[in-house]
């Protein structure tokens, strides 16, 4: 019998390991996502459905924002109490992953000026990102990973600016032009 | 986990008086309540009572924010979307929370095993009847977390838990925030007497989950029923 037992626990260990991988797309109170405009009105999103926020993946390890690819997106609540935060999914699963470590990263832009990060352009969008994180989704019985916290790997909250629009960025080069010929002339 | 049960039996309702005096009939209600003590981190509990209803804004009214609270969909062998609690220092709107997020609508009966997940140590409180009569609690095929219907501390062998081949048991270790060693139900037909969990080392063991405790159980065949009849008499 003592043959079949450890037969069988060795069968058990990859019994719980099936599945897709899962991740908490989600954050939390103390990990909250805020705007900071120009005008001085800051603080934590709200307003409901007039942000996303998309979860990027890339292989661990991976430092360019270009190499991230966007598998989900959420937008924040309605309610009071959501204000600034965000649930896709708690648990979300990762497309085509299986338990493999990722490195990941949450960027958000308002709602309006695109399907993705990259195509919110309009320059009354604000927009922002995350730290990039790693996170090892698990899949079976294991419990689901939270992408937002302090433990390792995981990322904080983060604040969302508006895009210069691009006469104000004429204006600036133009200031810094102005401040560079009148220190010459010094 | 700690858990401290008070079973109150005086609190007695007669109902459905009968057509004659001679043949009254009396619904015996036992109100109680059980406190449970989270640690830190994932708890593997269950609701040991049946509140006015068992939504989950009843049975835990009041939690640490940004609590969770994770269920099994045994269908889908994955955790269903959890519940957060949302603590914003506002009465009318602290509570649990879908992923809409509307005010969570989950209902978890007492037999069912879940995940809260508490970011601090906390304890949190049941009140409600004793589910008594004939009760059961279905084991389905695959994985699915379970409990005693009943808020009782026994061994499963002793309150008619349905083992069968090669189930699996897993305890949850929230201190060490992990799942316990898993035990094996071996049938031995020529000596059912050894029919039952054996750890590891080949040790029989009964395991006795404490009153709201939940557990992991792995059942290799078809879905079975776990059942017994209870009275508080």
């Amino acid at each position: 019998m003592n043959k079949k037992l450890l037969i069988l626990s060795l069968l058990a260990l990859p019994l719980t390991l099936f599945g897709q991988g899962r991740v908490q797309f989600a954050n939390t109170g103390t990990t909250q996502i805020t705007t900071n405009s120009p005008t001085g009105a800051s603080g934590p999103t709200t307003g409901g459905n007039s942000y996303l926020f998309g979860l990027y993946i890339a292989p661990v390890g991976t430092v360019d924002p270009t190499a991230f690819t966007m598998v989900g997106t959420a937008t924040n609540g309605t309610v009071p109490v959501n204000n600034g935060r965000f649930n896709g999914g708690n648990p979300f699963v990762i497309p085509g992953n299986n338990g493999e470590a990722i490195a990941f990263q949450i960027r958000a832009w308002t709602f309006s000026a695109g399907e993705t990060y990259e195509l919110a352009t309009d320059p009354l969008a604000y927009k922002g990102v995350s730290a990039i994180g790693q996170v090892t989704p698990t899949t079976g019985t294991a419990l689901v990973p939270a992408l937002f916290g302090t433990g390792p790997g995981q990322i904080g909250g983060f604040s969302l600016q508006p895009i210069p629009e691009p006469s104000t960025i004429a204006l600036g080069l133009l200031g810094l032009g102005a401040i560079a010929l009148f220190r010459r002339r010094k | 986990m700690r858990t401290k049960t008070f079973l109150f039996t005086a609190a007695v309702l007669a109902a459905g008086v009968g057509a004659s005096m001679a043949q009254s009939v009396f619904s015996v209600n036992a109100v109680g309540y059980v406190n449970v003590s989270l640690k830190a981190g994932y708890n593997l509990i269950s609701n040991p009572l049946n509140g006015t209803n068992n939504n989950i804004n009843t049975i835990i009214p009041s939690a640490p924010g940004d609590s969770l609270a994770f269920r099994w969909d045994a269908v889908a062998q994955g955790f269903s979307q959890a519940d957060t609690y949302f603590d914003v220092q506002d009465p009318a709107l602290n509570g649990w929370y879908d992923g809409v997020p509307s005010k969570s609508s989950t209902v978890i009966n007492p037999g069912e095993g879940f995940f809260i997940y508490s970011p601090t140590a906390t304890t949190v409180t049941f009140v409600g009847d004793v589910p008594q009569g004939p009760l059961t609690n279905a084991v389905p095929a695959l994985f699915s977390f379970k409990a005693s219907i009943v808020p009782q501390s026994a061994p499963l062998p002793s309150i008619g838990f349905p083992g069968v081949g090669d189930m699996l048991y897993q305890a949850w270790d929230a201190t060490g925030q992990s799942y316990a060693q898993a035990l094996t139900y071996f049938e031995v037909p020529s000596d059912p007497s050894l029919n039952g969990f054996y750890d590891g080392g080949g040790a029989k063991v009964d395991p006795t989950p404490a009153v709201a405790e939940g557990f992991l159980i792995y059942n290799p065949g078809p879905s079975l029923n776990w059942g017994r009849t209870f009275s508080v008499n």
